[in-house]
């Protein structure tokens, strides 16, 4: 009997230290086990909850709303993917490898509509163009189609430029000076040679923007266009439909799915233009008389999307401060943002980091899971993480229903996977080597942490916190579903006064918003500040 | 501190054919013994076990008479009192000399006085303040060196130390080291698949070939008496001169 239970042990003990690259401690392991069941805890049951309800439910759904929303969800994914193709792709090649006037301060400005949130964007337009909009007319309607997917074109086409001006920057070129020799005319280059070699990155950066526009609620809530979001949000809180909310999630899920997979075969194939080492600089096209165009193009989609929204919201500001608003209500809900944020974005570098350690340094199929684990609630809308953690704090934690713990919990399954994302990014460059070095010298595991991993990461650790700070404070449909009654935040702010026409008062939120989202951008760019022989350690 | 391998194997994938394959062999009290063979022939995974990175499938390891490793026992290796010479070094970058030499040490006190006389040991005393990325490739393994030598361990480790090194650097550091480790009084393990280094510096040779060991000896012995024609090609690589005819050996 004994000998019984000890060989199962030792079988259940081969199968564990098989499946990991370097075997953890079974206390770490347990940790990382907790933080991705967590994480992918709410998708789980959003699904469940879908596939258990009432036929009844799928049937009334498939066939009033479904078709309907299909429709609408598709046809803008579509027309907002192409429109951010048209635009991104001529802008990337305008700013790399033309003589247009000033194309090193294009390559930041036309990447900043990125830092504006789409709905502080559509925001500003209902101020200007909206029903009680100060600039009115019966020409401009944004309630509409073509209102909606001028709004989403604005604020989506930087992933294309981002990818395709990275790309440009890659090909090789003597690709083109070989189309050259063969005696191809530049536009039959750009055609037969640079677009093909595009293709991967324009595909990547098109499904970015469509993903965005499936996971949107702001813009399209603020505009009342329904989309798959905003149906899901007026279900369940118009109608208090909670079986009709799962159902429109699961097919919203499924559609997400599709578009990752989708992702996924692209990049699979991704990179064969990749040159390596130093590329001699490119002799930049000349545009002569096209000079003029280009400029007002550039010009006119960085007006658009920035300049004309964040000109607005300073308009308000001056026009509140001239009629001396108070702002001790600004306060308050600064004050709550704040304070979920930090939380959420703290919480989440803890998590991070062990779910980090676990997946990259013990690895192996455990670590793997983990690490996918983590990305579910990243991948899909926000909308739908919220649904699950309502679901499942009704049924199973009613002590933390109502409070804003939900709030923080939802950030954290929303946001983690971005600290992941920069801890490991900072995780690779460290060499085991200096771990194990730790270890010779006689330091056990959590010294390893303290006073190696730590130190050493601190950069990406700072950079990952900034941005799940930032995103939480960004947050709009998780928090508008998830906060306590009478819990306002920036985001949440924002949302009622465009409903309620009282522009003025949303204006600071609007603009502290752009303003603390701009910090990114800074840490992305002073990125190498970390150790100077990281690499080779 | 003595060191002895009994019939040791490692295998990584387990549908794999095993990087150490029933591997025995001993360290005497202060001996260099090199680990010499070609690429993926186990030598860093011998290494790794020896430190406790890795754990052993079967086999025994004792560190004097103390059982440090067997199939269900492994001694984590910060409690092995081992020093290890890193390939690419791994001084922490974010630390300086000072810190990097006494990072094993507890006691606060005798830093200072540790650190100076380990600084002298490796002949870059007033290096203290510098950080890894200031110093050349030989003052590098130098610091890794005597940052291993802090702990005062039984057993130093080094995989591949002379490979980020010229060839003129290489000669000097082989010296050196040899020196160094015979200064302190250590047992040490070098790893390397240059015949030479071996030849210059170990007291004892193994020679790998896919995990099993072809033969073991004293360089003298298995310079003029190769046992198989596969350590006899080996060693001719180093393409030494026969220290007693002055013709290049030729197997
Ligand atoms: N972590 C690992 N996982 C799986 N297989 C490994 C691992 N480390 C080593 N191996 C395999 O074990 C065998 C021995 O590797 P080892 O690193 O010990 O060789 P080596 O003699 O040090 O070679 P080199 O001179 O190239 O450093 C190789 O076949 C290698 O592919
Ligand atoms: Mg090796």
């Amino acid at each position: 009997m004994a000998t019984k239970t000890k060989r199962a042990l030792s079988a259940l003990l081969t199968y564990w230290n098989n499946r990991w690259h370097k075997p953890p401690s079974f206390s770490f392991a347990l940790l990382g086990f907790i933080i991705s069941l967590m994480m992918a805890l709410p998708l789980s049951y959003v699904i469940l909850r879908a596939l258990g309800s009432d036929k009844a439910v799928w049937h009334r759904l498939f066939s009033t709303r479904i078709p309907q929303l299909l429709w609408n969800t598709l046809s803008l994914t579509l027309v907002v993917s192409l429109l951010t193709l048209f635009i991104g792709v001529t802008l990337a090649f305008l700013v790399e490898r033309t003589n247009l006037m000033g194309s090193k301060i294009w390559r930041w400005l036309l990447v900043l509509p990125l830092v504006i949130p789409p709905y502080i964007g559509t925001f500003s337009y209902i101020t200007l163009f909206g029903n009680t909009g100060i600039l009115k007319n019966q020409y401009i309607n944004i309630y509409s189609f073509p209102g909606v997917a001028f709004i989403m074109t604005l604020y989506t086409f930087p992933y294309v430029f981002l990818l395709v001006s990275a790309a440009l920057q890659r090909i090789n070129p003597h690709y083109e000076e070989a189309a050259r020799l063969a005696g191809l005319k530049p536009p039959q280059i750009f055609l037969r040679v640079i677009l093909p070699l595009l293709r991967p990155s324009m595909g990547a950066g098109s499904i970015l923007a469509a993903l965005y526009v499936f996971s949107d609620f702001g813009a399209v809530g603020m505009l009342r266009y329904f989309t798959f979001t905003s149906a899901i949000y007026t279900q369940l809180i118009g109608r208090y439909d909670r079986s009709g909310a799962a159902v429109l999630s699961l097919v919203l899920i499924f559609l997400t799915f599709v578009l990752l997979f989708w992702e996924w075969y692209t990049k699979r194939n991704k990179a064969y233009y990749q040159s390596k080492g130093i590329l001699k600089k490119q002799e930049p096209i000349n545009l002569h008389y096209w000079r003029i165009p280009a400029l007002i193009l550039a010009g006119s989609v960085f007006l658009l999307a920035v300049a004309l929204p964040v000109g607005t919201l300073v308009y308000w500001l001056i026009l509140g401060l001239f009629k001396q608003i108070t702002f001790s209500e600004f306060w308050k809900y600064t004050f709550n943002s704040f304070l979920v944020s930090s939380l959420a974005a703290t919480a989440s570098l803890i998590f991070a980091s062990i779910i980090g350690i676990l997946h990259k340094r013990n690895g192996g199929f455990f670590g793997e899971l983990m690490a996918r684990c983590c990305f579910a609630g990243y991948a899909l809308p926000g909308v739908i993480i919220a649904i699950g953690i309502l679901f499942f704090a009704n049924s199973y934690l009613p002590w933390i229903y109502g409070t804003f713990l939900m709030l923080v919990i939802a950030y954290i399954i929303r946001f983690m996977p971005q600290g992941l994302q920069s801890f490991e990014a900072s995780l690779v460059f460290i060499s085991p080597n200096l771990e194990d070095a730790a270890r010779s010298l006689g330091e056990g595991p959590w010294g390893v942490l303290r006073r190696v991993i730590f130190p050493l990461t601190l950069p990406g650790l700072k950079a990952g916190w900034t941005l799940m700070f930032i995103s939480s404070l960004k947050e709009l449909p998780v928090t508008l579903l998830l906060r306590p009654a009478g819990f306002d935040t920036l985001s949440v702010r924002i949302w009622l006064e465009a409903s309620e026409g009282f522009y003025i008062a949303a204006a600071p939120a609007a603009l502290l918003l752009i303003l603390v989202s701009i910090i990114p951008i800074r840490l992305i760019a002073g990125r190498d500040g970390g150790y100077k022989n990281e690499g080779v350690s | 501190m003595k060191v002895y391998l009994n019939n040791v194997t490692k295998t990584y994938n387990h549908r794999g054919s095993p990087a150490v394959n029933n591997i025995s062999f001993t360290v005497e009290e202060g001996e260099i013994l090199s680990l010499l063979g070609p690429s993926g022939c186990g030598k860093t995974t011998t290494l790794r076990l020896l430190a406790g990175f890795e754990v052993l499938d079967s086999g025994l390891i004792y560190f004097d008479q103390e059982l440090i490793a067997s199939q269900n026992f492994n001694l984590p290796p910060e409690e092995r009192n081992i020093g290890m010479v890193f390939q690419d070094y791994a001084l922490f970058p974010h630390l300086n000399v000072f810190e990097n030499i006494t990072f094993g040490l507890r006691d606060k006190k005798i830093k200072h006085q540790e650190c100076e006389k380990l600084l002298r040991l490796v002949n870059l005393t007033g290096f203290e303040k510098r950080y890894p990325h200031e110093l050349s490739g030989g003052q590098q393994q130098r610091i890794a060196l005597a940052r291993a030598l802090s702990t005062k361990p039984g057993l130093i480790l080094m995989d591949e130390p002379f490979s980020n090194l010229d060839t003129f650097l290489k000669k000097q550091m082989r010296e050196e080291i040899k020196r160094i480790v015979k200064n302190s009084g250590v047992s040490a393990v070098i790893v390397t698949h240059d015949p030479e280094d071996a030849l210059v510096m170990a007291d004892k040779i193994i020679i790998m070939k896919n995990g099993i060991i072809e033969q073991q000896g004293p360089p003298q012995e298995l310079y003029e008496r190769p046992a198989t024609e596969f350590v006899a090609g080996f060693l001719g690589k180093a393409n030494i001169l026969d220290p007693l005819t002055g013709i290049a050996y030729m197997p």
